[in-house]
């Protein structure tokens, strides 16, 4: 009888392991007992992005004397990883790593939301930052952010051999030029198939044209000090123009042609269905991943210009940054973790560049140079194009997101009615529109001036 | 004695009342009263110092956007409400017209939407619609033709979230009008025949007057319900273009998600709503209010 209960218990208690190993949140990998658990929210991208940082998580966890272990919780895309951050704050649910876009930093900071991370990091670990992307980052002189990746939102991509078929030799480098070829490339689209693939929808245009609004206006909808619009200024309307010509001659689509809109765009160009396409960096690895037997075919350049003076901004830098809560319990554990991500290895951090097919800026000296060393099967003039275009670019808006969208509702407008009415009419409606609601904005008694403007 | 024991008997009475009332009454201060006066409460409040303030209320009303998402909320709810009441009144009179089970079968078959969520009938239709291979597009695509931009272009996209939004109501308001229909007393028209009362005067003398609880009842819902509007532009519009189909709730629904927001705008932006859907409802009252609803 005694044996069989020792059978019983035995068979119990391996059960019972079984059973923890089965609902430890590491999938019984790399488990430290006894460590604190860091909470880290990550936001998914491409796929072999998130296998990446997965795999990063599990070798750091695989150090078990350390007594940290991340607990990293992947959520996809925009609207659930916000309404994720959302629900743990308002919850005061653990929530110690969390990334954001540089854009999106300043009212993270504004808020009390993000930890300043001087008193986590030696100061020589800031020194390999590129000063660009340091003052990205740093609001009232602390540092609330480290770096992860720079990305330019606005490049362009071509179809090397659709636009020879239609004799055109060169990307075009300004719009005049870009209408020019779409004449010339339209009689060789098909049907539901465009020239020129731009963004669509009014806040996507909101933030892909803040290097064209700068290129063309010299300036974005706002003055520096964020206390003077600059909606009168030269250059707007011509902006405007290119939206109504491209839509109204249906050079370019008026709705999105590929499920995620402008992210995805590029998609369209390896299938065929456009000829040329604005996108974003990311655009490489999409093109390197997915198709990569239409690499051959395909051309990265600068984005057209009014003026067709290629050498200045015609881009702004996203990209994404790690936090820590300001709410964190452990933000010198969570720091230890983003040390170790960040600044001891060049080789580790660049892990990510080269799982992404280079189509990111490094951020850290240490890791482009680096990454100069290494062999690449991407095309080493896309990489050039992409660094050309980082180097000239600037930061993304940090104003009121408002301000921003009152513009993209302008050239959404000269897409969507463009059949409604004449350009003149339509320019002078909607452009009054955008003036008036940027007014409205700028009278809020919240808003306030640029905290960075040394004007 | 008798006085004692009536005491008695009344405070048990009171006592297994309030006993009752307890639980209900409960659940509704937890998920009702409390969250509604705490909401109040954080809505003129600053995030960051706790304050008081009145700047998340200045902030929302300064908002373009959410501004405009009124006027196409009333928009919306104007056409809905009236071509809803209209075509699920006619249709109901028809059903009643009909054979048993004939009539047994068009109910159901009208009702069958009202089981499908509006979420998964607005994917329904967006899988039809959409630009970069719908189905219709792709029937465009495939016989030569230019696709066209449902979601985009003219007054397609409202035109879209109007239809949607009658094909999930159309069944249940239907079957509502015809319990309507059905509680008018057959004697009613039988006395009005036998005065020589036509079709016309029928309707409008006796059926119309005899629905009109059921029409205050479904143009309160209908308000109510067309002024949250949330699920149906979302899914198949994301409130676009321009802003021509987003809605107050979807606006806060967004706002909500937009984590370099503080939460005091949202819950602020929620009440404005709160109290413009409770002014629209006091107005319909006040309009359709009956002699047979105030007994």
């Amino acid at each position: 009888m005694k044996k069989i209960v020792s059978v019983l218990l035995a068979a119990a208690c391996a059960l019972g392991a079984l059973g923890l190993t089965a609902c430890n949140p590491n999938g019984g990998k790399n488990v430290e007992e006894g460590a604190q658990k860091v909470v880290f929210y990550a936001r998914m991208f491409e796929d072999y992005a998130n296998d990446h940082l997965d795999s990063l998580v599990n070798e750091f966890n695989g150090i078990l004397d350390d007594g940290i272990q991340i607990d990293v919780k992947f959520f996809p895309k925009d609207d659930a990883y916000n309404t994720a951050i959302e629900v743990a704050r308002s919850n005061s649910s653990q929530l110690d790593i969390y990334m954001v876009q540089y854009a999106d930093l300043y009212t993270q900071v504004k808020n009390g939301y993000a930890a300043p991370l001087n008193d986590y990091f030696e100061a020589g670990v800031w020194d390999d930052v590129y000063d660009y992307v340091l003052d990205m980052v740093t609001f009232d002189e602390k540092y609330y952010a480290f770096p992860w990746l720079v990305e330019p939102g606005s490049m362009f991509f071509y179809r090397k051999d659709i636009l020879q078929s239609a004799g055109v030799t060169e990307p075009p480098t300004s719009w005049a030029a870009l209408l020019e070829a779409c004449k010339a490339v339209k009689p060789k689209m098909g049907v539901a198939s465009y020239p020129m693939g731009m963004p669509t929808g009014s806040s996507t245009l909101a933030w892909s044209t803040w290097g064209m609004q700068q290129s063309a206006t010299g300036g974005l909808a706002v003055d520096d000090s964020w206390l003077n619009s600059r909606m009168d200024a030269d250059g707007w309307e011509d902006m405007a123009r290119l939206f109504y010509d491209m839509a109204k001659n249906r050079y370019a689509s008026i709705d999105n042609i590929t499920p995620l809109g402008y992210e995805d765009l590029v998609d369209a160009l390896c299938e065929g269905k456009l000829a040329m396409c604005m996108g974003g960096s990311w655009s490489i690895a999409r093109i390197m991943h997915y198709y990569p037997e239409m690499a051959d075919k395909i051309g990265v350049a600068v984005m057209p210009t009014k003026s067709g003076d290629q050498t200045g901004i015609t881009s702004t830098n996203g990209g994404w940054t790690y936090l820590i809560s300001a709410d964190s319990q452990y933000k010198d554990l969570a720091a230890t973790f983003l040390k170790w991500m960040f600044t001891d290895s060049a080789a580790r951090t660049a892990s990510y560049f080269e799982v992404t097919y280079n189509s990111k800026q490094p951020p850290q000296k240490s890791v482009y140079d680096y990454l100069a060393t290494k062999e690449s099967d991407v095309d080493a003039q896309w990489t050039a194009v992409m660094n050309e275009v980082a180097n000239n670019g600037i930061p993304e808006a940090t104003y009121p997101w408002d301000i921003s969208h009152a513009v993209g509702m302008l050239f959404s407008a000269m897409q969507v009615d463009c059949d409604k009415n004449t350009f003149d009419n339509l320019y002078a409606s909607r452009h009054a529109t955008a003036i008036d609601e940027i007014d409205t904005i700028m009278r809020r008694s919240s808003y306030t001036a640029n905290p960075k403007y040394r004007g | 004695m008798k006085a004692v024991f009536r005491k008695k008997y009344k405070a048990a009475d009171s006592l297994t009342a309030y006993g009752m009332l307890f639980p209900a009454f409960a659940i509704l201060s937890i998920f009702g009263v409390l969250p509604l006066l705490m909401a109040i409460g954080e809505s003129f409040q600053d995030y960051t110092t706790k304050a008081f303030t009145f700047a998340n209320f200045d902030y929302i009303l300064k908002t373009p956007e959410f501004l405009k998402s009124f006027g196409n909320a009333i928009l919306f709810t104007v056409i809905i409400t009236a071509l809803m009441l209209v075509l699920s009144f006619l249709f109901a009179h028809i059903v009643k017209g009909m054979h048993s089970s004939c009539g047994s079968i068009v109910k159901i078959v009208i009702y069958v939407p009202c089981l499908i969520s509006s979420v998964a009938t607005s994917i329904i239709f967006t899988f039809l619609l959409n630009y970069g291979g719908g189905l219709i597009t792709s029937i465009l695509v495939a016989m030569k033709l230019e696709p066209i931009s449902f979601l985009t272009q003219g007054i397609w996209p409202q035109t879209v979230v109007i239809a949607v939004t009658l094909w999930c109501g159309f069944g249940y308001n239907t079957l509502v009008m015809l319990a309507g229909l059905l509680n008018i007393p057959k004697d009613y028209y039988e006395a009005a025949a036998i005065d020589g009362a036509g079709a016309f005067t029928c309707m409008i003398r006796i059926t119309i007057p005899g629905m009109t609880n059921y029409f205050i009842l479904m143009l309160i819902n209908l308000i109510t319900g067309n002024m949250q509007m949330l699920d149906i532009p979302y899914m198949i519009t994301g409130g676009g273009p321009l802003n021509r189909t987003l809605t107050p709730a979807l606006y806060l629904y967004n706002s909500f998600r937009d984590s370099s927001r503080t939460q005091n705008v949202t819950i602020a932006g929620a009440l404005v709503i709160m109290v413009v859907i409770l002014v629209i409802n006091a107005v319909a009252f006040g309009l359709m209010r009956s002699k047979k609803s105030e007994d």
